[in-house]
């Protein structure tokens, strides 16, 4: 084994975790997550000559998995594969006509769900959202990053990131209303 | 009516506090072994890739490649036409066979010439190049088998005028004959003095006797000479003989040639002799009425 490889799974091993979970969180899909999350490596390896050190390794690595991420969700592999159901949109029932909700689930009591049903539930109020507010919104309020990091890895200025910030977090804060 | 939305909305603290509650997933414990895979056979299929495409480095500017295809297809094109050219150029076999329809004046052209030509005439569509070869090698073949089929020893005929009708000839030593052919003189004589030009078919049927006659003693004396009669190749308009073509053993050509003189008026020049080497001699007589 050379130097090169030794170091690519020291990369590897050091920031699979949490680009595993950025994966997870903007695709909404373990096996999704897992075959974005090793493209995300590949294209790590093979770009590793040409990586430039203008920003840091992790946020190199953050900006690949995120377009990696929605190159995916643009395809039209994965859309025909997906049969997604918009939370904010009515759906055709035996009863007729109703909006989904997930506030509007039978299981609605907060105190009655767990915590995994309340994760998937804000999962899914995030896969409703569109691309570049959910990269924004997983990037900041469940990987912590900070805006600055944020801008350098989506490629929006500052003040676009906030603003797409803030209209996720109100999207998902009305969607969300049911789980208090 | 903002703070009516903001009633129905989570509170932000919560809101905040959700986000971060949710469980980290991880990856799976084989996840640097997959990524490891997928380099591999990416590497593999890259390697297959390069292999049938070859990357070309080297950046050729327009104006190269462009003057680098000119090149091409100008070499290409003198080497096509440089066969055709050749064959143009290519001296004529002059044992050339001159057919019966060559002697009808269907062509004095050889014919590997006319085969060249019509190759000649498809060329232009870049579609016809490989047609237009296989014609010139075809037009290429067909002149050396008729080369193989004509006879080395063959020379050209030996052309000779028989004036018949003639008063000097033996041919009007009878008297009747003599006063046949003073009519006919006589004939013309009136008809030009009353200012009418005879007309050409009364002219013709007053010649056939004399040409008619004349064809069978030339035949008579081929055949005394012990040679053949090829062909005989009759006047289109007149419908009388005009060419008697013969071929003669060369040991007899030269009483041939004296008994003709006594048909009719030989003209000058005459091969007395048969040429040297030849085993028999072609003439070609041509027949004219005096």
């Amino acid at each position: 084994m050379d130097e090169e490889s030794v170091n690519f799974d020291e990369l590897v091993l050091k920031h699979k975790d949490k680009v595993f979970n950025l994966c997870y969180r903007f695709m909404g899909d373990h096996g999704e997550a897992d075959d974005c999350a090793q493209e995300t490596f590949v294209k790590v390896y093979r770009s590793l000559k040409d990586f430039r050190a203008e920003s840091s390794v992790s946020t190199w690595i953050y900006r690949i998995a995120v377009n990696t991420c929605k190159n995916r969700l643009k395809s039209a592999q994965y859309r025909g594969s997906r049969n997604m159901v918009r939370l904010d949109e009515p759906k055709e029932t035996e009863d007729g006509e109703r909006a989904v909700e997930v506030a509007g689930r039978s299981l609605s009591p907060s105190g009655e769900l767990d915590r995994k049903e309340k994760g998937e539930l804000i999962q899914a109020a995030i896969n409703s959202l569109p691309a570049d507010q959910k990269s924004v919104v997983v990037l900041r309020d469940v990987e912590g990053l900070p805006y600055e990091e944020i801008s350098e890895v989506t490629g929006y200025n500052l003040g676009t990131v906030k603003s797409k910030l803030a209209r996720a977090r109100q999207e998902l804060r009305e969607k969300l209303k049911g789980l208090v | 009516m903002e703070r009516e939305d903001k009633k129905n909305m989570m509170p932000e603290e919560e809101y905040l506090k959700q986000m971060n509650s949710l469980p980290k997933v991880k990856a799976p414990e084989d996840f640097l072994k997959k990524v490891h895979e997928r380099i591999e056979r990416r590497s593999a299929f890259e390697k297959i890739m390069r292999t049938l495409f070859v990357p070309v480095k080297i950046k050729v500017p327009l104006e190269v490649a462009a003057m680098a295809a000119a090149v091409i297809l100008i070499v290409s094109t003198i080497g096509i036409k440089k066969p055709a050219e050749q064959l143009a150029y290519a001296p004529k076999p002059d044992h050339a066979p001159k057919s019966e329809m060559a002697f009808n004046g269907f062509a004095n052209q050889p014919v590997a010439d006319k085969k060249l030509a019509e190759a000649e005439g498809g060329r232009g569509d870049a579609e016809n190049v490989y047609a237009n070869k296989e014609r010139i090698s075809a037009s290429l073949e067909f002149s050396d088998k008729i080369a193989a089929q004509a006879p080395a020893a063959e020379s050209k005929p030996v052309e000779l005028a028989l004036l018949v009708g003639a008063v000097k000839g033996n041919v009007f030593t009878e008297r009747g004959r003599e006063e046949k052919a003073s009519e006919e003189r006589v004939y013309e004589e009136r008809a030009l003095e009353k200012g009418k030009s005879v007309p050409q078919a009364e002219m013709a049927q007053a010649r056939r006797p004399y040409l008619t006659e004349a064809l069978s003693k030339v035949k008579n004396q081929v055949e005394l000479a012990q040679g053949k009669v090829t062909n005989v190749e009759m006047n289109k308009d007149t419908g009388m003989p005009q060419y008697i073509d013969a071929e003669i053993p060369a040991a007899g050509y030269p009483a041939f040639i004296g008994k003709l003189a006594g048909i009719g008026v030989l003209q000058e020049p005459i091969l007395k002799e048969a040429p040297q080497g030849l085993e028999t001699v072609r003439v070609r007589i041509k027949l004219a009425v005096k």
